[in-house]
């Protein structure tokens, strides 16, 4: 007898009433943890890098306490590791990997896109890291080192990417509209309003 | 605590192929010579957690290396930074000068295709029979919630 698929919803009352009777988590606690789940989305980490952007204070904080960042915004970090923000500059470019399996800092950008988990993502980022940027489109200056940060322990990274050209009056709640996972990740450039159009997936795939 | 700009030497070592363990030091790191950027903070040992023991909080640190020589291939400057636990890390008066890596490419293979098709590198899978390998990871929630499921 399979009792997730025929009784799912009793089964499930059944294991919160007992989380509670035993005081491992009230009712309000997993409340809360659905709440945080639902509202973590790349639109979180977007709207912190816009704000960085436009906000010289809080860009300082970011970069120095990611957590403390996120939850001066409100985003739900309770429970969550360490969150970490790495600077892209022209000099400098940050990718994120996880070899080991797949850390992702969730509560800022959610659920990690499928390939983040592939085994070939994971190997070829630390392996050909431009190969591996060039088949989303990217390509970096050469003179413009690559920095593959492989998360294996206990920090989640995050990057904050290079501000694009032509949005110098912008708001932080337009910035935030550019702002895509994969820039977070590091696969790709916040593009620049013009070209944004042409490549406006919250998720590009690789081109074949 | 080791200071920033120290360089560190990770331990060429393979617990993985003495038994069951749980390592957050990848593979490729192993014996290669990088720099201590910063100390990141204490975390209880992951290798311990895995197991349900005790666990010692250890000193954690992001440490770059250069990014060609792991692979003999890449672009010079390139670098890789991970995050590696104190235990993991020789500094020179441990002999870092005088012990060149042992490992060789086709070890590091080898051990990479033991741990069977889709299944990610060897860290979470040796010593675990085949379709029982372990996900949940302590301190890598990602892999605890089951979206592992690679074809």
């Amino acid at each position: 007898m399979n009792l997730l698929a025929l009784e799912p919803e009793r089964l499930l009352g059944a294991v919160r009433a007992l989380l509670a009777a035993k005081g491992i988590a009230s009712p309000a606690e997993i409340a809360e943890r659905i709440a945080a789940t639902d509202a973590a989305s790349p639109a979180q980490g977007a709207r912190m890098v816009a704000i960085a952007w436009t906000d010289p204070e809080f860009r300082a904080l970011m970069l120095a306490d990611g957590t403390r960042a996120a939850e001066s915004l409100a985003i739900p970090m309770r429970g969550a590791p360490p969150l970490g923000v790495l600077e892209n500059t022209p000099d400098l470019h940050h990718l994120v990997v996880c070899t080991l399996c797949s850390c992702y800092p969730r509560a800022v950008l959610g659920y990690p896109p499928f390939w983040y988990k592939s085994a070939a993502y994971r190997a070829r980022a630390v392996r050909d890291p431009r190969g591996l940027i060039a088949e989303w489109g990217t390509t970096l200056p050469p003179a413009t080192k690559i920095r593959v940060v492989d998360s294996t322990a206990d920090y989640r990274w995050m990057v904050l990417p290079l501000r694009p050209a032509g949005t110098e009056n912008w708001p932080a709640d337009r910035l935030a509209t550019l702002v895509r996972e994969t820039d977070m990740i590091g696969v790709t450039l916040v593009a620049t309003p013009g070209d944004h159009a042409l490549n406006s997936f919250a998720s590009p795939r690789p081109q074949a | 605590m080791i200071t920033p700009g120290t360089t560190v030497r990770v331990r060429d070592d393979w617990p993985e192929t003495r038994g069951k363990v749980h390592i957050r030091t990848p593979h490729y790191l192993r014996g290669r010579t990088g720099r201590v950027v910063r100390h990141l903070g204490n975390f209880p040992n992951p290798e311990e957690l895995a197991f349900a023991r005790p666990a010692r909080t250890l000193p954690l640190y992001h440490v770059l290396f250069d990014q060609p020589p792991l692979w003999e291939e890449g672009s010079p400057g390139d670098e890789v930074l991970v995050e590696i636990y104190e235990p993991w890390l020789m500094l020179e008066q441990d002999g870092i000068a005088d012990a060149p890596p042992s490992r060789s490419r086709s070890l590091s293979d080898r051990v990479i295709q033991t741990s069977g098709a889709g299944v990610p590198a060897n860290e979470f899978a040796v010593g675990v029979p085949s379709g029982q390998v372990r996900w949940g990871a302590p301190g890598c929630p990602d892999s605890a919630s089951g979206h592992h499921a690679l074809p």
